[in-house]
């Protein structure tokens, strides 16, 4: 590996991972996804203060990790990249809700921090899950599973492009920050750098569209293909129940609380 | 009855959204089978010209015939499957996440068993020599291997004509006698643009030059090519291999 910008955002590294082989990788899309969609809707489901209730579900982006076998420190760096974004929806929460609700030994936790917090945790849960499932299954198979399961043509093709776009303004971007560097330029004046995302924004639109095009000419007519499509057998069943009861467990009693009580007790 | 021409175009113009003129009247026709490079200087319309025959440019004003039809929004379908494109740059035309998936979009848009579909694949990157890349993600390919690969994209589509925009740019010598030797083989249709014109004048008996977006000469690859004076005015010069067949021309 060189070490440049690309480093940075690693292009295409989560299309190599959902190229790999392992048994989580093996699953049907559809399994993989509908417990995905669960996952989600469970953590979302949780009271706006709740923090420890949601520390049992960790459990199930860690397995998956270990289970396909993917990288968790490149998966938490990208988790990592996008935390400033939760860090702007829950900054102003400790200032603006000040009431206390718990106490960690005699110190005071205002609900403004523990609603800070659950966002903080909610995000990091989200996210890994939906690149883990993006990592272990690739956006055709997912697309072509969605189109399965009954999403609109119409969604389905905007997911799979919003994917490649996305990708093709990360190189593009990676592209003039190398000729940047490469005339010499340390720092970037305001005007500069204003020219530089203007460009990056027209350069990414143009190429966006000789791919489209490209896909167009080579037979492309909305319908995501695959070569090998999924077969769903008892092993994508058993993924999707296993999972979908560890969520409801953990969405209607606090299992953390209850694993510390047992401990409690024992001791 | 006689066969209508594989390519024909009547006084084609085009303008880029910019106000480029890029084309300013072009007629030509290619007949079945026939083999036509098009030659000409940096920016005078030879990638612009191409992108017209699959309808990835529409004409602002003229028409484009493919097998005798003209190109509309109803037979465009048809007519990119009959004509195979290879862009100028590679990078446009390889999207997916490995090189056999890439080589594999085009059978599998046509509805093609999986079983056929991956023969075809397998058969087209055998041709261009790139079957040891097949899992590699082609972002990570050198600029030749991207070449060899975006042209078995074509060929895997099996297209009646193909079209090629600088085909041998990039490759090494060994890549580029084995594309000389794929052309060759390929005896449907074939439009050539390149720079390179040691291999027009090895594959190509008839060439176009192509200046300022008219066509200022059309005729016999050799002829063109000898005429010393004519290529240095349109920015191009006679290649070596016509001073062995014209020592003293
Ligand atoms: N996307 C575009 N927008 C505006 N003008 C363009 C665009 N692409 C090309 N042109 C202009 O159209 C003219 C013809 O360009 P074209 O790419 O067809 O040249 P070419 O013969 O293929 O050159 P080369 O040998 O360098 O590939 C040039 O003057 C070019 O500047
Ligand atoms: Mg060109």
């Amino acid at each position: 590996m060189s070490m440049g910008p690309g480093n940075y955002i690693e292009v295409g590294r989560m299309d190599e991972l959902s190229r790999m082989d392992s048994p989580l990788h093996r699953l049907d899309a559809r399994a993989k996804g509908l417990t995905t969609l669960i996952f989600l809707i469970a953590v979302m489901s949780f009271g706006r203060y709740e923090v420890s209730a949601l520390m049992p579900l960790f459990v199930y982006p860690f397995a998956l990790t270990a289970w396909g076998n993917l990288p968790a420190g490149f998966l938490l760096r990208k988790v990592a990249l996008a935390a400033p974004f939760a860090l702007f929806v829950g900054i102003f929460n400790p200032f603006l809700d000040r009431e206390t609700l718990s106490w960690i030994g005699s110190h005071p936790v205002s609900g403004g921090w523990l609603s800070f917090a659950s966002i903080l945790l909610r995000f990091a849960l989200t996210v890994s899950a939906g690149l883990i499932l993006l990592a272990c299954t690739g956006i055709h198979r997912l697309c072509a599973g969605a189109a399965q399961l009954g999403l609109p043509r119409v969604f389905v093709v905007q997911l799979l492009f919003l994917y490649r776009y996305f990708f093709v303004i990360g190189e593009e971007g990676l592209r003039m920050v190398r000729s940047v560097e490469m005339r010499g330029s340390r720092s970037l004046g305001l005007r500069t750098y204003g020219s530089l995302i203007g460009h990056l924004l027209l350069r990414s639109i143009d190429r966006a569209q000789r791919i489209y095009r490209a896909m167009i000419s080579r037979g492309f007519d909305g319908e995501v293909r695959v070569l090998r499509a999924d077969a769903p057998g008892w092993k994508d069943a058993a993924f999707v129940a296993g999972w979908s009861a560890f969520f409801i467990a953990a969405r209607v009693c606090n299992l953390s609380e209850l694993v510390g009580n047992v401990v409690f007790n024992i001791l | 009855m006689t066969t209508p021409p594989s390519i024909e175009l009547r006084d084609l113009c085009f303008a880029y959204p910019d106000g480029t003129r890029a084309l300013r009247g072009v007629s030509l026709s290619v007949a079945q089978g026939e083999s036509v490079a098009i030659v000409g200087g940096n920016g005078a319309g030879k990638s612009t010209l191409v992108q017209h025959l699959n309808g990835y440019l529409m004409a602002t004003q003229g028409e484009v015939r493919v097998g005798g039809k003209p190109i509309a929004r109803e037979t465009v379908a048809q007519v990119r499957r009959a004509v195979g494109l290879v862009f100028q740059d590679p990078d446009d035309q390889l999207f997916m996440a490995s090189v056999f998936d890439d080589v594999a979009f085009g059978p599998l848009n046509f509805g093609l068993s999986p079983e056929a579909v991956e023969k075809r694949a397998t058969a087209a990157l055998e041709r261009v020599g790139m079957l040891h890349l097949r899992e590699r993600p082609p972002h990570k390919l050198s600029a030749g291997e991207k070449r060899a690969v975006a042209i078995a994209t074509v060929l895997a589509m099996s297209p009646e004509v193909l079209v090629m925009d600088e085909p041998s740019s990039n490759l090494d010598p060994c890549g580029r006698r084995r594309l000389i030797h794929l052309l060759r083989s390929f005896d449907h249709t074939k439009l050539i643009v390149s720079h390179d014109l040691e291999l027009v004048v090895e594959l190509c008996p008839r060439s176009i030059l192509l200046d300022g977006g008219v066509i200022v000469a059309d005729g016999p690859t050799v002829e063109l090519f000898s005429n010393e004076a004519l290529m240095l005015a349109h920015g191009l010069e006679r290649p070596h291999i016509l001073r062995h067949l014209h020592p003293h021309g």
